[in-house]
């Protein structure tokens, strides 16, 4: 039974929700429209049990299971975590946005839990197959969440553009995976790192890096592959497009550091490319951002460039830079998760989504204002939250890996204060402007979603003070993938 | 001349740069998910080639070509049904008239 021992040690979140599916999945044909709400119920459940059985996996040592196609080290178990949370609060901020689906309740959470499965299993695959099929798990039900308004015009475009751009970006990829394979002859990503080292492998491998990291990027939405993020992000349901902003782009970074290590036989070249690409989404992210009045599409702008600040620590090929990489994700999906909780509270309450319907809320809600602020201030890097703390550890990073990276450090703190302008444009809207002819005052009682939206703040600002303790955990996650990487500046 | 991997990898690009022309410049949309489909197969192709070619004891190529073969139904089916909904709403399969998400 060596099957179901590998799933015992190393795949038991998944198989949870797997679980899950299925009863969900036999829900959905039986129950009348009218009571499908029970579903939400228990894929919250699924998801808290899943949660905690995150704690039975062994986090000290490396576990490969499944002929190898999957591998439980702590980086996993953290990213597993994260994905796991991040969807837990996408489903609760469904709670009442859900009315908006009429009598197609079910299927919602059906699909969001495929979609978090198919991150799961991302985070820990290890085999080329295995990441093939991960992904497109995780990409088409996401095609099906943002197309999910059917009688919603914008929401059909979402779906259609959303769905070109990653089937042609996902053949870029495995166009790129059928030369990794042609050149080394495994399928295996630890074999095929076996084989790179002991092999000296020509120029192609290169090109093979450029068309993998293709797919990926476009995961994340960095810059060759951005254009899609505003308009999905604009015309998805709303907690659709937070998950795609924070569980399907952490699982694409995820997934994007195994492949880090293919870099190795030409350092020079894929620094500098990635750190142009990085600092390109930052800076078209940044100026994008600037005149919108949307919030939807103001968020998608300035995840691309959070994404670009990602992808900085990745172009460092170290482990000290793949750890900044690692705590400014965690910092940015707990920001973020919190910005979209506010967005979503006053968007189910109102049905705008424009800045200037914003002016003047902190008059009436001052509680709600202050924790969408602080979200605000965390994504654009203020001391006292989290977001600082991200900044400048990655910032660290950069330092420690000497001169050559100067223009990288200067380009980006350049644009970290650019960034400021937007994100303040949306505090300046809460707190300064007047309100315009009609008042409106959101509900902000003591419900699940409000208390998250203080909880998340809350975490956001904890963070920002009590550091320590996570940036050993982000080290800890980085040395556990075994990757070709130099030790730079990292001191143990 | 005998058939080598090479005549195969020119195809796949070949096949490959004709996709992605498709992609650019057909308007219709049902086209552009037929060049979708045609850089998928292209891939497969490559791998078919590659496992015939390399790796002929696991022939782990081929196996990757089914998943992919697999999972191009799929997208192409869920592209379909999302471009039932969009014509639906609209009444055109020209990509041209899909602009309403624009700032």
């Amino acid at each position: 039974m060596d099957f179901l021992l590998d799933i015992k040690t190393a795949m038991l979140p998944e198989a949870i929700i797997t679980f899950t599916i299925l009863v969900c999945t036999v829900l959905c044909f039986m129950l009348k429209q009218e009571k499908q709400k029970i579903i939400y119920l228990i894929s919250l459940l699924g998801l808290i049990i899943s949660l905690t059985s995150i704690n039975l996996l062994a986090a000290n040592k490396i576990f490969t299971g499944f002929y190898n196609s999957f591998t439980s080290d702590f980086f996993s178990i953290l990213m597993r975590f994260l994905i796991l949370s991040g969807t837990l609060l996408v489903i609760i901020m469904t709670k009442d946005y859900s009315s908006k689906f009429k009598n197609r309740q079910g299927e919602f959470y059906l699909l969001m839990l495929i979609a978090a499965l198919g991150a799961l299993l991302l985070s820990g695959a290890n085999d080329l197959i295995m990441i093939f099929v991960a992904l497109e798990a995780l990409s088409l039900s996401s095609y099906a969440l943002s197309g999910f308004l059917k009688k919603d015009k914008s929401s059909n475009e979402a779906a259609l553009k959303y769905l070109i751009f990653g089937g042609a970006s996902s053949a870029i990829m495995l166009y790129g995976f059928s030369f990794l394979y042609g050149i080394t002859g495994h399928t295996n990503l630890t074999e095929i790192f076996t084989y790179l080292a002991n092999n000296n492998t020509d120029t192609m491998l290169n090109f093979t890096f450029f068309l993998i990291i293709a797919g990926f990027l476009f995961k994340v939405a960095a810059f060759p592959f951005q254009s899609w993020a505003p308009d999905v992000y604009e015309g998805a349901p709303v907690p659709v497009t937070a998950f795609l902003s924070t569980v399907s782009k952490v699982a694409g970074f995820a997934i994007l550091i195994k492949f880090i290590g293919l870099a190795f036989n030409n350092v020079e070249i894929i620094t500098v490319t990635l750190g142009l690409i990085a600092l390109l989404s930052i800076t078209i992210g940044n100026f994008m951002a600037l005149n919108q009045m949307n919030i939807k599409r103001l968020m998608a702008y300035s995840s691309i460039s959070q994404a670009g600040f990602v992808l900085i620590g990745f172009a460092l090929l170290s482990y000290s830079g793949i750890s900044g990489a690692i705590f400014y994700l965690i910092s940015y999906l707990v920001a973020s998760l919190g910005a979209w909780l506010a967005i979503i509270i006053f968007n189910t309450q109102t049905n705008k989504s424009l800045i200037s319907d914003l002016n003047g809320i902190a008059y009436r809600n001052p509680y709600f204002a202050t924790c969408f602020a602080f979200c605000l201030l965390s994504l654009a890097g203020i001391p006292v939250t989290v977001g600082f703390m991200a900044k400048f550890y990655l910032f660290h990073a950069i330092v420690q890996e000497g001169p050559a990276y100067l223009w990288l450090l200067i380009l980006a703190l350049l644009n970290t204060i650019l960034s400021l302008f937007y994100y303040l444009k949306i505090i300046k809207a809460m707190f300064v402007c007047k309100q315009e002819n009609e008042s409106f005052k959101l509900n902000f009682d003591a419900g699940i979603l409000n208390t998250s939206l203080v909880a998340l703040t809350l975490v956001v600002v904890l963070l920002g003070v009590l550091v320590t303790p996570f940036i050993e955990i982000a080290r800890d996650s980085a040395l556990s993938i075994k990757l070709p990487v130099k030790q730079v500046g990292l001191s143990r | 001349m005998e058939l080598g991997l090479v005549h195969y990898l020119i195809l796949v690009a070949i096949l490959f740069c004709i996709g992605i022309l498709g992609l650019i410049i057909s308007r219709n949309i049902v086209k552009i998910l037929i060049s979708i489909e045609i850089l998928l197969n292209a891939v497969n192709i490559n791998f078919a080639a590659f496992a015939n070619f390399g790796d002929l004891d696991e022939a782990k190529g081929q196996v990757f070509a089914i998943f992919i073969m697999a999972i191009a139904a799929a997208e192409i089916a869920l592209g379909l049904a999302i471009l039932i909904a969009c014509y639906n709403n609209r009444h055109s399969i020209d990509i041209e008239d899909y602009t309403s998400l624009k700032s």
